[in-house]
Parts: C-alpha cells; sequence; structure tokens
C-alpha cells in the first residue's frame, strides 16, 4: 500500500476509528474525518495523576507521567508510560515504558522498548506489521460515547442542553413520540392536570371572536 | 557480539554450533551459547544467549536469557530476559526483568517483575544428582 503524498504544511494522521489516512493542518487538534465523519483528537496528551476512563485514544502522543495511574484502555500513535497503566494498550507507532513502569492489560504495537525494571502483565505483541483494529461503530460504542459524554457532562466541561418544552400544540406530538416512555407518561399527566384545571376555572367571555384551542 | 554491552565476556561453557540440530532435553549448569537449532527443552542455571543464526522451537528456563535469533516456546527467567533488534519469539515471557530492543518481534502473554519471577519455576529445580523431583519446587527464600 503506497501512502499518499501530504502537501506542504499538512502532516498524515491515521484515523482511529476507521484506520485510513486523513491529512490534516499541522497545528490542528481536533478535525472530523473525512472519510468516516467522526470526531479524530490530534493533540497530545499527558497524564499526571489517577485518571478512570472508559477509552484514552487520540492519533497523537500519549505520555503516562510517573506519578500517573491510568485505568482505561489507551490508543494512540506513540506511547509513553512511565507510571501505572491498567487497561488494553494499542499503539500504531512504537510504546516506551520506563522503568518505574507497571502494566496490567494487553499491548499490541509495531515496536515496544522496555527499560530493566518495568514490570507486565498481560498478552504483548510487537509486530512491524501490526494494524490496529477500527472501530466497528456498534451500539457497545455508542454506549461508550454516551458514557463518555456523561462523565465530560459531570465535570462541567460540557454544559448540557436544555430539552424543548412540550406545549400543546398539535406539531408538539411528533416530538412526542420521540420522547422515551416515562417522559411522555409524565407529560400526559401535565396535560391532564392542564385540562382539568381549565374546567375548573371559570370561562372567560369570548373577546372579538377568539376562541381557545379546541380539545 | 552478544556481550557488547554489558562489557564482559560471558561465561558460556557450552556452545552449540551453527551447524548442530538437537533434538530433546538440555540440561547445563553454566551459560549456553546457541548457534545452530534445538528442538525439546533447555534449561540452565546460568545465563542463555541465543545468537541470531539460532532457532529454538523449545522451552526455555535459565537464569538470564539473551534473544538475537528465533524461538518458539515459553521462556522463564529468574534474572532478566533481553530482546535484541533481531529477536523472534512467539510464547510466553516470565521473568523479574525485561529489556526490549526497537525492532524486536514477539507475541504471546508476558509476566514480568519482581512477583512474576517467584511464580516461576526457579532454575535450581533441575535435577540435581540424578534425582528427579517431578511437580515439587523450592521457592527462593527473600
Amino acid at each position: 500500500m503506497v501512502a499518499k503524498p501530504t502537501p506542504a504544511g499538512t502532516r498524515a494522521v491515521l484515523c482511529h476509528h476507521c484506520n485510513r489516512q486523513i491529512d490534516v493542518s499541522v497545528g490542528a487538534m481536533t478535525v472530523n474525518c473525512r472519510h468516516c465523519n467522526r470526531r479524530v483528537v490530534l493533540e497530545d496528551l499527558k497524564i499526571k495523576a489517577y485518571h478512570a476512563a472508559v477509552r484514552v485514544e487520540t492519533a497523537g502522543k500519549i505520555e503516562v507521567l510517573r506519578k500517573a495511574h491510568v485505568v482505561a484502555e489507551i490508543r494512540g500513535n506513540v506511547l509513553d508510560v512511565l507510571g501505572k497503566v491498567k487497561g488494553k494498550m494499542t499503539c500504531v507507532g512504537p510504546i516506551h515504558l520506563g522503568k518505574k513502569a507497571e502494566t496490567e492489560g494487553d499491548i499490541s504495537c509495531r515496536s515496544m522498548v522496555v527499560e530493566a525494571g518495568a514490570t507486565l502483565e498481560g498478552f504483548v505483541r510487537i509486530d512491524p506489521a501490526f494494524t490496529p483494529q477500527a472501530d466497528s461503530g456498534t451500539s457497545e460504542d455508542d454506549g461508550l460515547l454516551r458514557e463518555d459524554a456523561a462523565e465530560l457532562t459531570r465535570t462541567g466541561e460540557i454544559q448540557p442542553t436544555p430539552a424543548p418544552r412540550i406545549g400543546d400544540d398539535g406539531e408538539d406530538e411528533e416530538v412526542e413520540s420521540l420522547l422515551r416512555p416515562e417522559v411522555r407518561k409524565k407529560t400526559a399527566r401535565k396535560k391532564a392536570a392542564r385540562k382539568k384545571a381549565k374546567k375548573k376555572a371559570p370561562r372567560k367571555s369570548p373577546a372579538a371572536g377568539t376562541d381557545d384551542k379546541a380539545e | 557480539m552478544i556481550d557488547k554491552n554489558s562489557g564482559k565476556t560471558a561465561d558460556f561453557t557450552t556452545v552449540i554450533g551453527a551447524d548442530a540440530v538437537f533434538k530433546g532435553e538440555l540440561s547445563f549448569d553454566k551459560g549456553v551459547r546457541v548457534d545452530g537449532r534445538v528442538e525439546g527443552k533447555i534449561s540452565t542455571k546460568g545465563s542463555l544467549a541465543i545468537s541470531q543464526a539460532g532457532k529454538l522451537e523449545a522451552d526455555v528456563n535459565a537464569g538470564a536469557i539473551v534473544v538475537e535469533g528465533s524461538i518458539k516456546g515459553n521462556i522463564t527467567a529468574s534474572d532478566r530476559i533481553e530482546l535484541r533488534q533481531s529477536a523472534r519469539l512467539e510464547g510466553d515471557i516470565k521473568a523479574s526483568k525485561l529489556i526490549v530492543t526497537e525492532g524486536a518481534t514477539f507475541q504471546g502473554h508476558c509476566s514480568v517483575g519482581p512477583n512474576a519471577a517467584g511464580a516461576a519455576p526457579a532454575a535450581s529445580a533441575a535435577p540435581a544428582a540424578g534425582n528427579r523431583m517431578a511437580g515439587k519446587q523450592e521457592m527462593p527464600r527473600k
């Protein structure tokens, strides 16, 4: 397979979702893959302390510093582990394990450098022809993305968008049908309560022929 | 040259030549260097070096192992295992220290650390004075 030449000012990066090469600007931090249209993180990550997540992935370099403790599946272009990692590690490029590194999990990479003193436990595959598996994009992955989004919302990095209010308009019925059953029941109860309140309230004299909405 | 990094000549009492082919169980007390082909099992208390031309289809149990050739089998070392640039290993690794140089190829389960060495069958469990104690191993005292 011949790699396409990259234009000046750009660099070639492997999308960690679909495993296809994309050309990105040298200074870009994230980009949307033009093949699978999924977000590709390009920046280098440095983990300094305890970090637990489902997955930590980037198309750049991941550094786990000496005092760091990562509990996650890690995927990157270059991995430099000086601390503790618990989880599967997949790397397109080289993995370096320092003398104080402690890893627990499977490792797959094209090349590896292990210093004397490192602790490893797991299945290791070092193969120059290794190609990481592309994301299948199944519902399992959606579950992972949902968990990541929930975590980010909790930390305040992403503000949740407020849900649209359901009124008495007919066009809101379409929106209602998309809601979860519990939410549908709640809105139905609110509607019924509003109708009861209207029946009990004294009718206003009609002004200029305007009427409230029919039932 | 295998010992260019250590700076001292290894104690390779036994050398299996490049044209030699062994099939079976081999036991040694001191260092071994394999330039040929061995199938079966190798155990030694000293260090074991597989040169670039060496090919092993055997389970290895040694004090220290330096791999520059090809091994298909499980390797266990009470001290360290070193995979050099031309090393090709298919099998499980158990050692207290592991050194991997860029370029080495390896596929298998890896258990490296001070506890892994304790769990590995010690090289001193090799048959002594002709007495075989199958299934009984002496754990090294801390």
